[in-house]
């Protein structure tokens, strides 16, 4: 709470700090860099969602049916990525995408991934996926479980074709924990940072991101840095409250998916 | 189409669903590959072979990265990581025993009202509220300290959600049993309560130390003295130093192999815990 107090002042820690009213706000909105950050969180937040979520689904179905093989190897091998920290996770991406990282040469390119901020958005959705992935994989694999083994046996006596067994069958019984992973993945992304400012170079909180690949969490951190709390605490009450409505609308969606 | 066409279809499909699903597994481990084997080439090696295994290995980068002045500040910020992350597990363990044990067990007033509070407020981030915290801990001296790293956080509500749930099923005779045997609150929490428990709170102990060891955020605000600084701190800046930009990529490569090891002994020993533990909200780290 003190934080939403701490928005309306100019404040550098030690003097005074200065009644300013809505002016952090207005500063913010009027900023291009704050701008930026926006969009660039909503580009982090909604690029990764769709292949993450769907691919996880896709990945967890195949592995629960009679198809796959080698099913109980699949959930360590793709969970592992989740194990390794995201500065590790960060500084391996780095050298891959370097200029003679091995994901140029295996596809034959000559991307600036990490020196070009559009390519590096891309960048760092990969790594977002890469290291997501697994996470929504085992979530959706532990829904699947729970789907009753009788009901689809069924639905396939009744004679429904696994198609219709998925949409009519499974994917109402995953609702909730779709919406789960999409509520999970939502208050994450608003709040990442250490991603797409590690993947650049630079250390600490000194440097990071280009402000046109910067999320809006830089616009937290750096002002805290700089000094300038009343900013900065301005900018995080924005983030809360963009959590909160999408939480908001998000367990809406929720707790009807379950009634 | 007769039966042996449609059994062959049906086989042609489910070697392609099979082919997919270990290519996605194979692309999920490949960049653990690229680290273990970078890790082991030489500077020139990974400009020309970057992802596949050296040709001839190295032990060159651990030695760059473990000895001499770089040395000294990984291996002093690795130890600051275990100095900060022990502590930090077992205080969590400890509140969340006592919470969840509280929760479970006793009546008081405003009990389900504070339980709702407290989940509520795990919508609300940690890093929201940075400044408010940077100010805070600033004021009383905690910046570019161990305790700013090992005190704050430690009263986790997703590991009182889960203490408090495994804790209810404790039956109350058991409880009760210990009081008419002259067990005061304390004994019976710290004799019966918690080895009962020894599951969740290991499992709250498995994901607490993960995340603590990963944590880069709060360090990198909170702690701006190498000295008292963790690993997850330091390796970036590995990359960097006052001459300028000069990234050894190779280096760096050897540094994460180093601090990947640890999750990954965690990993292949407690796998099914980290696992399960998504399940039920998981700590995201």
């Amino acid at each position: 709470m003190y934080s939403v107090v701490l928005s309306f002042f100019r404040y550098n820690g030690y003097t005074t700090p200065h009644w300013v009213g809505l002016n952090n706000y207005s500063s913010l909105l009027h900023s291009p860099d704050f701008h930026d950050a926006v969009i660039n969180t909503i580009f982090y937040w909604l690029v990764p969602l769709p292949p993450m979520l769907a691919g996880a689904f896709l990945l967890a179905l195949a592995v629960r049916s009679r198809i796959s093989l080698l099913s109980p190897v699949y959930k360590p091998l793709i969970f592992v990525p989740q194990v390794m920290a995201p500065v590790a996770a960060a500084l391996v991406w780095r050298v891959m995408l370097s200029n003679s990282g091995v994901l140029n040469a295996a596809l034959g390119l000559h991307v600036s991934w990490l020196s070009d901020p559009a390519a590096l958005k891309w960048g760092v959705v990969m790594l977002l996926v890469w290291r997501g992935l697994g996470w929504y994989f085992v979530v959706f694999l532990a829904g699947l479980a729970a789907v009753p083994e009788d009901l689809l046996d069924a639905a396939s006596v009744d004679g429904a074709g696994a198609t219709r067994r998925l949409r009519h069958v499974i994917l109402p019984l995953m609702r909730p924990t779709i919406l789960f992973a999409v509520v999970i993945d939502t208050i994450a992304s608003l709040q990442l940072f250490t991603e797409p400012n590690l993947l650049v170079g630079g250390a600490g909180t000194t440097a990071g991101a280009p402000p046109s690949a910067a999320p809006v969490m830089n616009q937290v951190i750096s002002n805290v840095i700089g000094g300038q709390f009343g900013l900065a605490a301005a900018a995080g009450w924005i983030v809360f409250v963009a959590i909160g409505c999408f939480s908001l609308v998000q367990f809406r969606l929720f707790r009807e998916a379950t009634q | 189409m007769n039966a042996r066409e449609l059994r062959l279809g049906w086989m042609t499909a489910r070697g392609g669903i099979n082919a997919l699903l270990l290519a996605v597994a194979g692309l999920a481990i490949y960049p653990y590959l690229v680290m273990l084997f970078g890790g082991f080439k030489s500077s020139a090696e990974l400009t020309t072979n970057p992802g596949g295994p050296p040709s001839q290995p190295t032990l060159a980068n651990f030695s760059a990265l473990l000895t001499g002045l770089t040395g000294e500040v990984m291996w002093r910020s690795l130890l600051n990581s275990l100095v900060v992350t022990i502590p930090f597990t077992a205080l969590t363990v400890l509140l969340c025993a006592m919470a969840g044990y509280a929760f479970a067990k006793y009546r008081f007033t405003g009990r389900s009202l504070i339980f709702a509070l407290l989940i509520a407020s795990m919508l609300v981030p940690i890093e929201v509220n940075i400044p408010a915290l940077y100010l805070l801990f600033s004021n009383v001296g905690w910046l570019d300290s161990y305790q700013v790293q090992i005190f704050p956080g430690t009263a986790s509500v997703l590991g009182m959600f889960l203490a408090r749930q495994y804790m209810r099923s404790i039956p109350d005779e058991v409880l009760d049993a210990a009081r008419v045997d002259g067990a005061g609150h304390w004994t019976t929490f710290f004799r019966i309560a918690m080895p009962m428990s020894a599951p969740i709170l290991g499992a709250i102990a498995v994901l607490t130390f993960v995340y603590k060891w990963s944590d880069y955020l709060w360090p990198a605000v909170m702690v701006s003295n190498p000295h008292f600084q963790p690993i997850m701190v330091t390796l970036p800046a590995l990359s960097t130093n006052a001459s300028g930009f000069i990234v050894r990529y190779e280096i760096l490569l050897a540094g994460c192999l180093v601090v990947a090891l640890p999750l990954l002994v965690l990993f292949a020993r407690f796998q099914k815990t980290l696992t399960s533990a998504t399940t039920v909200g998981a700590l995201r780290g």
